[in-house]
């Protein structure tokens, strides 16, 4: 699993990050002449199930993520958007209990860095209807937590971190026959991945728990519009995740200045 | 070129017919109008809060919903609002403006909640779970156990007197987490056992065997053993005499005390032994002796080093503790506390105390024969030996749910969880109750951090 994540991890950092910028510009000039930047702010809020320990169990991972977003698109609709920010997220009711004392997180936010970025690329433009195929990888750096443990015989803590990311890719389908608004529905495969580790130390006692964490759902849709205000541009959406026991939600809000 | 495009409509036809397969289909098919509804919500939320709508959540199969309107709705307003829902039943709690509906025939509760949700004239909606008390055991005498749940009730007939509310080992909360498992056995060394008890012949591992008349019969002619026996581990929520401190777990019996209650420590040697090469994983010595030796020592590191956990009475003389209990590195000595969480004068006291647990007035299982005919088999026990097994049973649960830890780890978790009962006089950790008197809940149940 800690393979999966690194590599998954060195490859989104790589492709969408700081190495992206220098990708973009073979991949775009192959393409066409005439690049188009654009750089503004993000939001995005999601709140997904998360299972842990072989699905026993579950909760909830609620996030804030605040970016910067630097967007580059060419004529022949392939945009990339690397971004980088902070988080504030949100792991109540996470429980460890392969610690020597268990405990229920309910500490509230935490903080966070993000790193990632998405890349489209609308294929076709047929009769208004425009189709493509859109991809975000997010990856979560969680700050050190530190937190006593109440009503010990001793001083106890605790030290935590988390770190998660998620992915989301597949068809886009877009309204290209608006003025100025162009609705969107993107929707397939979202792996959400994660890991919270957590050290209890109570005098001679220490251990640590490394709580591997999924999301229970796989799939997702996004509705939203994009609007075009002169050189600004905003886009907002919708997310679902539908599964089997119920359906997480969130929300996306971009605002671009093109220049 | 067409190639490209077919391809493309395909790939999107096939991604949205997995996406809405996998979500809930039955759903979907009874009401396709709440996710149409859902899809509208432009703030942003999770049903149910995010949780998914798992059996636990809505175990209590409640049939009513928590309903609070907007505060300045008029009471006809919502009946009328009520009413268009289909709602034939429901209660107004006053002051707080929350109503309890009925759920609408038709509708499951997840449904009605969002049902109730979308509506803007509602401030939340949400299922009326059923609460429940800590597991209560249905044993007959479990009213009496004032050291697994002291309500302040009368600790014994009428008349007798009543102890401090919670003044106890906070056994029944920590139930909720595990009642034990068959497989992690307390070996109890000392008179034998009444293997003809109800409250125990369930519960035995093995028949064990008798150091002191070197037998494999360790049939208790003594009474100590068969109490201490039921206080750790008696059979629960058959109905019938009282609750163990761990249900499930099972009793190995080891005799090494005669008719008499003696016993030579080479007995004790040889039953730490037999228990350690034979499943035990803790030992509970509601028994000592005054006197050092170097081979008991040995024998207790011998279960140490193989990770059995080794439980032992301080004593009852008001005087330096006894041994095994005063074998600090390889046991844990138990000191007794009162149905007041106040530690009776004759107990020992040293620094090589670590943990109290009740041992005034304990209601326990006695042999069949110990009353006579037509009595029933239970009966009062005071002191150390009564408190051990509570440890005993505490370090069996602990066991059943991590049995990866360490013994040393085992021992600190029973003594950093213990409440500091006489914290007003002697904080912290001390001679006369060592860390304090043990707290289930604290060492079983996962501890909130907020």
């Amino acid at each position: 699993m800690k393979k999966v994540l690194i590599i998954l991890l060195i490859s989104g950092i790589t492709f969408f990050s700081t190495a992206g910028f220098l990708a973009s510009a073979s991949l775009l000039t192959a393409y066409t002449s005439k690049i188009n930047y654009a750089t503004g702010l993000g939001y995005r809020f999601l709140n997904r199930t998360i299972t842990w320990d072989d699905n026993e169990y579950s909760s909830s991972v609620k996030a804030s993520l605040l970016t910067a977003q630097f967007s580059f698109s060419t004529d022949y609709g392939v945009t990339l958007t690397p971004l980088v920010g902070v988080v504030f997220q949100n792991f109540d009711h996470l429980v460890f209990r392969q610690l020597p004392l268990s405990v229920e997180l309910e500490v509230g936010n935490m903080s966070g860095w993000v790193f990632g970025g998405n890349l489209s690329w609308q294929a076709i433009d047929y009769s208004g209807i425009g189709g493509g195929l859109k991809g975000e990888f997010l990856y979560i750096l969680g700050t050190t937590n530190n937190w006593s443990i109440p009503g010990l015989a001793v001083e106890g803590k605790l030290t935590g971190k988390p770190t998660w990311w998620e992915a989301r890719v597949g068809p886009l389908v877009t309204l290209t026959s608006l003025d100025n608004f162009t609705p969107f529905l993107w929707t397939g495969y979202s792996p959400w991945r994660g890991n919270f580790s957590l050290e209890e130390t109570i005098e001679s006692l220490n251990r640590t728990e490394e709580k591997e964490l999924q999301g229970k759902s796989h799939i997702f849709i996004t509705l939203g519009s994009v609007f075009n205000i002169s050189a600004f541009r905003a886009k907002l959406g919708v997310d679902f995740y539908p599964g089997k026991d119920g359906l997480d939600m969130g929300a996306t809000l971009q605002i671009l200045y093109s220049f | 070129m067409k190639k490209r495009y077919l391809f493309l409509i395909t790939g999107l036809i096939l991604t949205l017919l997995v996406s809405f397969i996998y979500s809930n289909q039955e759903f979907l098919r009874k009401r396709p109008d709440l996710i149409r509804q859902a899809e509208m919500v432009t703030t942003p939320r999770s049903l149910n809060e995010g949780h998914p709508w798992r059996p636990r959540s809505f175990s209590a199969k409640t049939d009513h919903l928590l309903v609070k309107f907007k505060p300045n709705l008029s009471p006809q307003v919502v009946a009328t609002t009520l009413d268009s829902y289909r709602v034939r039943e429901y209660k107004r709690i006053p002051r707080l403006n929350i109503y309890r509906v009925k759920v609408p025939t038709g509708l499951s509760v997840e449904e009605a909640v969002l049902v109730f949700q979308q509506n803007p004239d509602v401030l939340y909606a949400e299922p009326d779970y059923k609460a429940h008390i800590a597991i209560t055991p249905n044993d007959t005498f479990f009213k009496y156990q004032y050291a697994l749940y002291n309500s302040g009730q009368e600790i014994g007939i009428p008349g007798s007197p009543r102890g401090k509310s919670r003044a106890d080992i906070k056994a029944t909360e920590s139930w909720e987490e595990t009642t034990g498992q068959e497989d992690v056995v307390i070996a109890v060394i000392d008179t034998g056992i009444d293997f003809e008890h109800p409250d125990l012949k369930n519960k035995i591992y093995s028949t064990g065997y008798d150091f002191a008349n070197n037998d494999p019969d360790p049939t208790d002619d003594h009474g100590h053993g068969t109490h201490v026996a039921g206080i750790a581990a008696a059979e629960t929520n058959n109905e019938e005499g009282i609750a163990g401190v761990a249900w499930k777990c099972k009793i190995l019996p080891l005799k090494v005390m005669d008719a008499n209650g003696e016993g030579y420590y080479a007995w004790m040697i040889d039953a730490i032994v037999y228990a350690t090469d034979n499943g035990a994983d803790v030992i509970n010595f509601s028994l000592g002796g005054d006197q050092p030796s170097k081979s008991l020592e040995d024998a207790l590191a011998y279960a140490y080093e193989r990770d059995v956990v080794v439980v032992a009475a301080a004593g009852n003389e008001n005087a330096p503790v006894l041994y095994p209990a005063a074998y600090d590195a390889y046991c844990l000595a138990v000191t007794a506390t009162d149905y007041n969480d106040i530690r009776p004068e004759w107990t020992n006291h040293g620094p090589e105390v670590d943990v109290a647990a009740p041992g005034v007035r304990i209601l326990s299982c006695v042999p069949t024969w110990y009353w006579g005919p037509n009595s029933l088999p239970y009966g009062y026990g005071y002191g150390t030996s009564m408190a051990t097994p509570h440890v005993a049973g505490l370090v069996a649960l602990i066991k059943s749910i991590k049995p990866w830890l360490r013994v040393n780890e085992i021992m600190d978790i029973i003594r950093y969880t213990a409440d500091d009962i006489n914290a007003a006089n002697y904080p912290g950790k001390d001679d006369f109750i060592g860390y304090g008197r043990i707290n289930m809940e604290k060492a079983l149940v996962p501890i909130k951090i907020k």
